[in-house]
């Protein structure tokens, strides 16, 4: 993205710059479930109001594209990097309950899939 | 008109092979789209939007499109020019995959896709001439379903073991085959005033004038009204029974799912040339009330069925209506349009109809899905279906010519 604002050799920083190499987007990146399996892809991240990072929405299962649900993961059981993998994204929960957890539907309450329950946890739709 | 039409060997077989490799251009055009921009680091929104222009840009060319096959002198031309745009999309999709690139493919791959319906139906209609269109169409149908159901087998596993992006080359690839095989049909045996549906005199030719003609025969409006409500009841089945596979069938979901799209495409190959036999001998009414009396069946069995082999098993009744259909809307249109030489026009008015109908119907049932559960959705899918039904027994005329 061309920056006609100026550059980096614009006179006044307004903030530190700090550089990494091992920043990466996480959407798109394959989850691994608790046996290996694939647990699908992560294609949104959803924060709560404050801004802190809860779920991840992973769209889950299907072929070609058709019968995959759109289902959201705890951030706190997702497990970057497993036995020093860089690029892997693992997750402990049992896929059975993956499978069958509520769909992410725009508008509406979002119901999170975590490993233990904690006290946000909404209950599943009916 | 009525002259017997002999086409070569060549021809035939080359019109048979083209139908086949239009399954591999056209599967990875699919919900499997949406896949393959997550992994290029699409948002929802973005993705969403991308698939809603190609949606709009096809429902909007179906009418041009057919205006323009009825036009041309050469379908096979027309044909060749869209196959090319159709790779053209698909090698731009794949190498760059940035928002303007993605949605400019998009809306070309969808005017060339409205483009190929007609033109194959046109093809065929030249090539055979009318009284031997009931078998062609069944071979057309048999060709089309064994690609449809090979090409979703070879994409699903060239995006399980290379990459998402793999399938999109693989695509552009497959225009070759289908290039060549378009191109041993002989051109000279494509008979233009045949392929156009008989010619229209001064008064009626151009879009408008076509339009008022087809609109006054009330068989069109009945049978576009049957297809309608066939198709808001059918488009959303499977992707509903797909997501209940995966929530209910454990690690075998997805092969279970594969074998629900590949399965009835393998059944329609082998009964369509059936079906285009019998719809020359019994006619086009029992055909069309068969394949329409058994969706409201479909979807009753998979509001009640919870096992996931059951579930497998229901969705074959959709090989039942696809073979049918496959053969049976192409064929309705040219009995309805025969003669006024627009029968291309009058398959892009079904083909927008029908795009309309799916579009709507898709967000619909998703609709009802969240809100009342999947049982609820299929039940108002069967309920859908039925009214299809009713409607077609009511009013629908048998087409057949007389003179068979």
């Amino acid at each position: 993205m061309a920056n006609a604002a100026g550059g980096l050799s614009d006179a006044k920083p307004a903030a530190t710059l700090s550089v990494s190499q091992h920043l990466e987007s996480v959407l798109g990146k394959r989850l691994a479930g608790a046996s290996g399996e694939n647990a699908g892809r992560i294609v949104d991240v959803l924060v709560d109001g404050t801004g802190q990072v809860r779920a991840a929405v992973v769209d889950y299962g299907g072929f070609l594209g058709i019968g995959s649900r759109k289902i959201a993961i705890s951030w706190s059981d997702l497990r970057f990097a497993p036995d020093g993998s860089p690029n892997a994204v693992a997750v402990e929960i049992p896929p059975e309950r993956l499978a069958r957890a509520p769909q992410v539907v725009a508008g509406q309450p979002v119901a999170i899939v975590s490993a233990h329950k904690p006290p946000w946890h909404r209950a599943a739709r009916k | 008109m009525e002259q017997a039409l002999q086409p070569s060997q060549r021809s035939v077989s080359g019109l048979d092979w083209f139908t086949f490799f239009l399954g591999d251009i056209q599967t990875g055009f699919g919900p499997f789209i949406s896949v393959y921009l997550v992994t290029q680091k699409w948002n929802q929104t973005d993705i969403g939007l991308v698939l809603s222009i190609g949606a709009l840009a096809s429902l909007l060319s179906q009418i041009p499109a057919g205006a323009l096959v009825d036009a041309i002198r050469s379908e096979r031309s027309a044909a060749a020019a869209a196959v090319l745009a159709i790779g053209v999309s698909a090698f731009v999709i794949a190498v760059l995959p940035i928002f303007l690139a993605v949605a400019a493919a998009r809306v070309l791959q969808s005017m060339a896709s409205a483009l190929l319906g007609p033109a194959i139906a046109a093809i065929s209609l030249g090539l055979v001439g009318r009284h031997a269109l009931p078998a062609r169409l069944g071979r057309n149908a048999r060709f089309a379903s064994a690609g449809n159901g090979a090409a979703a087998a070879l994409m699903g596993a060239c995006g399980h073991f290379l990459s998402a992006q793999a399938v999109f080359f693989v695509t552009a690839g497959f225009a070759v085959p289908a290039l060549a095989a378009l191109f041993r049909i002989r051109d000279s045996e494509v008979n233009a005033a045949s392929a156009h549906g008989g010619v229209c005199d001064e008064r009626t030719s151009g879009i408008g004038p076509g339009l008022m003609l087809l609109l006054r025969k009330r068989s069109l409006w009945v049978f576009a009204g049957g297809i309608i409500l066939f198709q808001m009841a059918n488009t959303p089945m499977l992707p509903l029974a797909g997501s209940e596979l995966t929530m209910r069938a454990g690690g075998s979901a997805v092969a279970l799912v594969a074998i629900c799209i590949v399965l009835p495409q393998a059944i329609a190959a082998l009964f369509s040339p059936w079906v285009g036999n019998l719809a020359r001998s019994i006619g086009r009414r029992p055909l069309l009330l068969a394949a329409l009396g058994v969706l409201p069946v479909r979807g009753l069995l998979f509001a009640f069925v919870t096992g996931p082999s059951s579930i497998v098993a229901v969705q074959m009744l959709d090989g039942v209506s696809a073979s049918v259909l496959g053969v049976l809307i192409p064929l309705v249109i040219a009995d309805i349009a025969y003669g006024t030489g627009h029968f291309n026009l009058a398959q892009g008015l079904i083909g927008m109809a029908v795009g309309l109908a799916a579009a709507i119907s898709t967000s619909a049932a998703g609709y009802v899905a969240d809100r009342f559960g999947e049982h609820a959705a299929f039940l108002s899918l069967a309920g859908t279906a039925a009214c299809g039904f009713l409607l077609l027994t009511l009013l629908m005329p048998e087409t057949r010519p007389s003179d068979k």
